[in-house]
């Protein structure tokens, strides 16, 4: 009597066993065959432009641009256009474009910056020949109790002599650590112009 | 020596109690210890949880209006971490006298409670196991800290509160960690990914090191660690245990209790128990500044019903772990120059503070596990057991970086979600021993679906479905001094990943398969009784993981641009390893070195032209093969000097080397050694299990690294300085264990190579841990039905 009750019991727990499995198995939604595309979280960065407008000469502007239209991944960027000739002993306004080109048309990254200016740092690094020939001072403002510079809007001051060299242009986030040096934060665009002096 | 146990005292079995009329006999006796022959004091003797009573100094105890008839002692320590039971049939007033194998002087060993025998399931391989007073020294600790105690054990991390267990240098996805005897599944989405287990949960935790694959599936090359949870009672009871652990550094809190119990009657045979832990630290603390946004918390809880006949038994289990971890805002690099710039800043260029609060750039884990088992006991045919599981894993990553899409910013989107979900089936007979001979088979199935969804390009790791299946066979024979162990095994593996053509926005898909044997043949021979050595050769393989497979884009944490390779191989291993282990009471060694060659050995290689991004410049690492091999030496021992003076010694050397390229393997631990001297006093005055110990580790520099993989060269080697001390006593009638440790001393300044923050920060400075540990009855002992 005992004993049959006993292999009830375990015929039960198979019976749940099995039943549990089976549902569980049948039950597996197939969430993988859905690939959700990557969501923007942020425009992607795939250009940078930079604007050169000779401050004695309000008609003399450039560009210089250097593009990759498929950010994160091996293709090499364009960097044809990623020369600067500027004209020695001038004064250049010079202004920071950040341009998502995936998109039809463009889309204008520079003012989400600006408008997060607390957060953000661009700032150009110069090497080779034109480091002692080159001054670079940032000229906006961002709103932090003691304001620093953000760095999108720029005097370039040239000397008398004939050199060059690279332009280097980095922006920073900088979260809640902003003090207006490079230092803190993250690179978030960090790219190379040959420029030169003439 | 549960072998001999079981042999001596065979009849262990679990009996329901019949209620008596004539309840006035009295039981006494004295407790021994069944090896050294000593009296054991501070006994807890415990009948029914009606009549519980203690050991006197000198081993004494004595039970009064005892009922007629067969009655169950359970005896144990005053912590609870060992006990027995025995069956004593009262006929008149009773003397009987007891050798028990509760070891109160040996710290790391426990007999397993339960009318159950455990078998050791691959015996040829070494293991190491840590429980007892040495389990409750690492409470509070991840689990990768916890078993960092064994030799060959390191723990790869990511800043202070993510270590993952290594083992013979190998880690991630190369080592299986069975939890409750469930894979866990989540590793093989990185190196900053803990593993997802409560450490509460487990009384034992056992590191078999080599390629246990044969048993456990395929993966375990490095070895298996088994994160095993307290057996439930075995006798009518209704108990439960608290824990609290408080550090200095972090100002770290963690509580954790359970609560368990047998019923009997009409739900006899019915046990359960139900377990919480809930975590909470703050900003952790080098020697001189403040890890930013380190702070973490952890809640956990799992369950636990079972159910048991003489035959059958049924155990459901529920677990759920779940954490959120601030990652350290100092290790913000969005390119290689940025690394190398905090690299070389003395000081970090974040704010230095302390805090609770966690903000971006921190995750989220949650893992859920059902596990339901079944098992049923022929007569005289050996044993079936079926267990089915099913876990999810989920997680996910926040950037330091906040979106400028609000919509993302208002749903909080991940930067990175992950989701994994396993069923699986194993199905094990164990046949009935026919003469020396023992062994089983086994059957398993298993189911993945994973599932990523990232912002922008970071497809690090295709969807894919997976299904793989695997059969054993693993024998055994014993005959007077000698073991043999011999097994095969063969697992077949399909998968088909799904990933998306971005510029046509359509799916495509992928399908794998991989199929291999493994094997094992293993010896154990016993000089003497204190005296064996184990041998065994095993060959265990792996098939490539989602990542090594597809992987293309940018690491963000790691600052390198990844490659993977579709046309990779499995791993293959042929392990080979020895051990010689002594162990008598007051001197005891072990010795063994291994020699682990990988075959087709999947690691990331360094290429010569970096990737340029508008983000900036990233060195660029394809996935790809060559064969390796890791071989070492692991060594410890434990000599008592004199009475109640221990000195231990522990030595781990390993030597790691890329054959195809002739060149060493990055990520290798460098060689360990820690001594530690303990004064142990079994009683003292009304403490019991008392000591106090001081140690010491050394650590050397790796310089054995391959060139151009590694962005700056490995830390200097370091030297640290710990204290220990622990007891037990008793506060009126209840039993209060304190454990108090200082880790790092000297509050030294060092970085460690398997640590990958070590480009950002320095290692933790000095911490306090005060643990503290009461167990305790619900039922009142007193009472009288």
């Amino acid at each position: 009597m005992k004993s049959k009750k006993h292999i009830d019991f375990s015929l039960k727990g198979s019976l749940i066993i099995a039943v549990i499995s089976i549902l569980s198995f049948s039950s597996c939604k197939k969430d993988e065959v859905i690939v959700s595309p990557p969501v923007a979280a942020n425009e992607y960065m795939t250009t940078l432009k930079l604007r050169f407008e000779n401050k004695s000469n309000s008609s003399d502007t450039t560009w210089a641009v250097w593009k990759d239209l498929t950010p994160d991944d091996q293709n090499a960027p364009d960097t044809s256009k990623a020369i600067i000739n500027l004209q020695k002993d001038t004064k250049y306004k010079v202004s920071v474009k950040i341009l998502d080109e995936t998109k039809n048309p463009a889309t204008d990254i520079t003012e989400d910056i600006r408008e997060r200016g607390n957060f953000h740092f661009f700032s150009f690094f110069t090497s080779g020949a034109i480091s002692s020939n080159l001054t670079i001072v940032a000229t906006d403002f961002d709103t932090n109790p003691t304001p620093f510079h953000i760095g999108l809007e720029n005097e370039f001051t040239t000397n008398g002599t004939v050199s060059s060299g690279r332009l280097e242009g980095v922006l920073k986030h900088q979260p809640n650590t902003k003090n207006g040096t490079f230092a803190p934060g993250n690179s978030e665009l960090d790219v190379f112009f040959t420029l030169n002096i003439k | 020596m549960k072998l001999i146990f079981f042999i001596v005292f065979g009849l262990i079995q679990f009996t329901i109690f019949s209620q008596e009329t004539t309840c006035n006999y009295s039981l006494k006796g004295t407790i021994f210890d069944s090896h050294s022959g000593e009296r054991l004091p501070f006994i807890k003797i415990n009948i029914k949880d009606k009549f519980v009573t203690l050991t006197d100094s000198v081993g004494n105890f004595q039970f009064q209006n005892l009922c007629l008839g067969q009655i169950t002692l359970l005896f144990s320590d005053l912590n609870q971490l060992s006990s027995e039971s025995k069956v004593v049939d009262i006929k008149d007033n009773t003397v009987v006298n007891f050798q028990l194998e509760i070891h109160l002087e040996n710290l790391s060993e426990v007999v397993i409670e339960g009318h159950h025998i455990k078998k050791q399931e691959i015996e040829s391989l070494q293991k190491n196991e840590i429980s007892g007073l040495a389990i409750e020294k690492t409470r509070g600790l991840s689990l990768g800290e916890s078993l960092k105690s064994i030799t060959g054990v390191n723990s790869i991390q990511t800043g202070p509160s993510i270590s993952k267990p290594m083992i013979h240098g190998m880690y991630g996805n190369r080592i299986l960690l069975l939890n409750n005897g469930v894979r866990l599944e989540a590793q093989n989405w990185g190196s900053d990914h803990a593993p997802e287990i409560d450490p509460f949960i487990a009384t034992k935790l056992t590191v078999i090191k080599g390629a246990a694959s044969i048993r456990y599936g395929m993966d375990a090359l490095g070895g298996v660690i088994l994160v095993e949870p307290k057996e439930l009672p075995i006798s009518k009871s209704f108990k439960g245990e608290f824990n609290t652990v408080g550090t200095t550094n972090g100002k770290s809190g963690v509580v954790s209790s359970y609560l368990e119990g047998r019923f009997d009657k009409k739900l006899a045979g019915l046990s359960w128990r139900l377990q919480g832990t809930l975590k909470e630290a703050g900003n952790y603390k080098t020697p001189t500044y403040f890890l930013t946004n380190t702070a973490m918390n952890e809640s956990n809880y799992s369950g636990t019903l079972c159910y048991n006949k003489k035959k059958f038994d049924l155990d459901i289990y529920y677990s759920s772990f779940n954490s959120t971890v601030g990652i350290y805002s100092g290790s913000s690099v969005g390119n290689l120059k940025d690394l190398l710039f905090l690299f070389n800043s003395p000081e970090p260029t974040v704010p230095s503070y302390f805090s609770y609060s966690i903000n971006r750039g921190y995750q989220t884990v949650k893992h859920n596990l059902l596990k339901v088992k079944g098992c049923y006991h022929f007569q005289n045919a050996g044993s079936f057991t079926y267990i089915f599981a099913r876990q999810a894993n989920q997680r996910e990553e926040f950037g330091q970086g906040v979106s400028f899409n609000q919509s993302i910013v208002d749903q909080n989107i991940p930067d990175a979600y992950f989701q994994l979900i396993t069923n699986s089936s194993d199905l094990i007979y164990e046949h009935k021993v026919a003469g020396n001979v023992s062994g089983s088979l086994g059957l398993n199935f298993s189911t993945q679906g994973n599932v990523f969804n990232g912002l922008e390009y970071r497809a690090l790791i295709p969807n894919y479905r997976n299904y793989s299946g695997g059969i054993f066979i693993l024998e055994k024979w014993n005959k007077n001094k000698w073991t043999i162990e011999l097994g095969a095994r063969y697992d077949y593996k399909w998968m088909r990943s799904y990933r998306q053509n971005y510029t046509k926005s359509t799916t495509y898909s992928a399908d794998n398969n991989w199929d291999n044997t493994s094997a094992t043949l293993g010896g154990i021979y016993r000089f003497t009784k204190y005296l064996k050595i184990n041998s065994s050769f095993g060959i265990g393989w792996r098939p490539p993981s989602p990542i090594e497979l597809y992987a293309l884009g940018i690491h963000q944490s790691a600052a390198s641009f990844e490659i993977g390779d579709t046309t990779l191989k499995s791993e293959k291993s042929y392990n080979f390893q020895s051990y010689l282990n002594y162990s008598n009471k007051s001197f005891s060694f072990e010795i063994g070195g291994y020699f682990n060659s990988i075959s087709n050995y999947i690691y990331l290689k360094p290429l010569l032209t970096p990737v340029v991004t508008i983000s900036g410049t990233y060195p660029a690492f394809q996935y790809t093969q060559a064969d390796v091999y890791y071989s070492g030496l692991d060594f410890s021992f434990s000599y008592d000097i004199i009475k109640n003076i221990e000195f231990t010694s522990k030595s781990s050397l390993i030597y790691a080397y890329n054959n195809s390229i002739n060149d060493f393997l990055i990520n290798t631990p460098s060689n360990r050694f820690n001594n530690g001297i303990t004064f142990k006093k079994e009683t003292f005055k009304k403490m019991s299990n008392l000591f106090f110990e001081f140690s010491t580790s050394v650590v050397s520099q790796q310089r054995n690294v391959p060139l151009n993989s590694d962005y700056v060269s490995p830390p200097k080697g370091y030297f640290l300085m710990n204290l220990d001390f622990g007891t037990s006593f008793l506060l009126k009638k209840q039993v209060i264990s304190v454990n108090l440790s200082v880790n790092n001393l000297a509050n030294t300044i060092y970085r460690d190579y398997l640590n990958r923050f070590r480009y950002y920060s320095n290692e933790l400075g000095r911490n306090f841990t005060l643990r503290i540990k009461v167990p305790f009855s619900v039922l009142n002992s007193s009472k009288n039905e």
